[in-house]
């Protein structure tokens, strides 16, 4: 339950750290949103080090003037692991070809290995960055106004906000069940089935409803969100200043 | 080996250099105050994308004829025309700067001597005393060719013989007055004419696409319309030049360093002295990118990659102008 608990507090506290008042938390989203779209771009495609590297000193460069832990940011990245691991094993264990790097020799699976644990992590430290700078719905507006498929951005939406609604039903079933069994710890391996069956029928319930109550107070995901904050020309300086280093960074190595 | 383009430290004295860099910065805070007065913001980022096309169109070496020296274009005119003097100054002088400090182009001590000569000159003088009269009242096709042309050229010839005046005054003796003289103003002239078919066609693109641009320069008017279009095209251009047409520029001297090379034999004068030394070093350090080109390698990609990066920094430069005056005129 504690689990639960954690998870429901720190989406808490990426909503809260979203609307903290910062140099890159007052720039303007749509201007975030591109930056981040284009460092995904650019580290997706690159299999230099140095490149991965320079782009690893700019996150952290982006989290201090954030004020985000670098440690939190680091411990984020980590979720992507598993998978990640998986893919670079598999070149850990099928490339055996021996090459130089700076001069030194090592085998091709490792340089991989370590690329792609290095992309994965880079990867979502940036979107992790761009969520707990910008709050959800400036990102939610900034997307329609790039005109993003509508039904995309409200799926996008209702996740993100369901999230929320589905751990705090996983917390009280999990109480429930906890107190009902005051022996166990946890919940049985036997129960699970059950268990993640009743919560996602009563969240498939529960979502509906909350759907159903938002279009009735004529909720519409092009409309609600017309809103935008003007991009000032300032804004396009920026994006200029960003895109051009990316690409004097991206050819010079 | 590519061409270097632009006056080098052996030139000119150190006082004639130190004179010089204190005229272009002088001119410099004068544009920028001319700029936030204008409170025209709009026009910047067409200021960035345009330095950025003009550095790489100076990569663009072309052969004159039966001289066995080739020549490139100055780009001051150009930019004037399209954005106006004070704009066009700037982004000439974000250009030289770039050139200087990371492609080894032109020596540090003779960056404000390159100012003068490359932008002041052509901005300060020949495009409102020559170039706006005749355009005054009279914007026309026609009338932007024949502009273009009598301003290139004289602005051209007035830069070569501020040139030779520099070497005259820094009292280099390896290149006697009237010899060099006679060798800069006829290699300048025909170069001035192929760089004002250039400009002309360039100008006359943009009078096509968007009247209102030349205009507006033309009587320092806001850009209160939409020029995204031809931001686009100059920056497919600026890929395109600076990325695959810069590695057929002719790889004779240029204007400068033919004459040079006709009187001394080389294509450079030795520079000596403690300052001009140390200048070189820091030159040296800063140079990453040293003629166009990588470091200890001739690979052809040196001269692409030059030209992509020069063309991003120059954008980089002038965003951040353009960062800084928007941000200042908010905060006053």
């Amino acid at each position: 339950m504690y689990k639960l608990l954690n998870a429901l507090l720190s989406m808490n506290d990426i909503d809260n750290k979203a609307h903290e008042q910062t140099f890159i938390h007052n720039l303007h989203p749509l201007l975030k949103l591109i930056c981040s779209l284009v460092m995904l771009v650019f580290i997706i495609s690159t299999y230099q080090l140095l490149e991965l590297m320079i782009y690893t000193l700019i996150v952290i460069i982006i989290s201090i003037l954030a004020h985000i832990s670098i440690k939190k940011l680091i411990s984020r990245s980590l979720l992507g692991l598993p998978f990640s691991l998986c893919l670079g094993l598999s070149f850990l264990i099928f490339d055996h070809k021996i090459i130089s790097f700076y001069g030194l020799m090592i085998y091709e699976g490792i340089l991989l290995l370590i690329l792609i644990l290095l992309k994965t992590s880079l990867c979502l430290m940036i979107t992790y960055l761009l969520i707990t700078t910008t709050p959800f719905d400036q990102i939610t507006a900034e997307l329609i106004h790039l005109k993003v498929p509508s039904t995309f951005v409200l799926s996008l939406t209702m996740t993100y906000r369901y999230i929320y609604s589905l751990l705090n039903d996983a917390k009280t079933m999990s109480a429930s069940y906890l107190l009902r069994n005051p022996n166990v710890k946890a919940i049985d391996l036997k129960d699970m089935g059950s268990f993640i069956g009743h919560l996602l029928v009563n969240s498939f319930n529960k979502s509906q409803r909350v759907y159903e109550s938002m279009l009735f107070r004529g909720y519409n995901v092009e409309t609600s969100y017309l809103r935008c904050e003007k991009f000032e020309i300032d804004n396009v300086f920026l994006l200029m200043m960003f895109i051009s280093f990316m690409i004097v960074v991206k050819v010079m190595i | 080996m590519n061409v270097l383009m632009h006056m080098a430290d052996g030139l000119i004295s150190v006082p004639i250099g130190f004179i010089f860099v204190v005229v272009a910065i002088a001119a410099i805070g004068y544009s920028l105050k001319k700029i936030n007065e204008s409170q025209d913001d709009k026009k910047i980022p067409m200021m960035a994308v345009m330095g950025a096309f003009v550095f790489v169109a100076q990569m663009i070496n072309f052969t004159i004829p039966a001289t066995g020296s080739s020549g490139h274009i100055g780009g001051g005119i150009l930019l004037c025309l399209i954005l106006g003097q004070y704009p066009a100054f700037l982004a000439l002088c974000s250009v030289l700067l770039i050139q200087c400090l990371f492609f080894g182009d032109g020596g540090l001590l003779a960056l404000g001597c390159n100012i003068f000569n490359m932008g002041l000159i052509p901005c300060f003088i020949v495009y409102p005393l020559i170039v706006k009269p005749l355009l005054k009242n009279h914007l026309s096709t026609s009338r932007i060719v024949l502009s273009s042309m009598i301003g290139v050229v004289v602005g051209l010839e007035l830069g070569a013989f501020c040139v030779v005046l520099e070497t005259l005054a820094s009292q280099i003796t390896e290149l006697p007055f009237t010899l060099f003289v006679s060798l800069m103003l006829p290699i300048h002239l025909v170069i001035g004419i192929v760089e004002g078919i250039i400009t002309s066609a360039v100008v006359c693109y943009v009078y096509k696409e968007s009247p209102h641009m030349i205009d507006y320069a033309l009587v320092g008017k806001e850009f209160n319309f939409n020029y995204k279009k031809l931001i686009g095209v100059f920056l497919v251009l600026i890929v395109l030049i600076g990325g695959g047409l810069s590695l057929y520029a002719s790889s004779y001297p240029d204007g400068l360093e033919w004459s040079i090379g006709s009187i001394t034999g080389d294509t450079e004068v030795e520079a000596d002295g403690d300052v001009k030394e140390a200048l070189a070093a820091i030159q040296e350090t800063t140079s990453f990118l040293p003629d166009y080109s990588f470091s200890n390698s001739d690979s052809i990609l040196g001269t692409s990659t030059s030209g992509i990066v020069g063309g991003a920094m120059t954008i980089f430069v002038l965003g951040a102008v353009g960062y800084i005056v928007t941000r200042n005129r908010k905060n006053v």
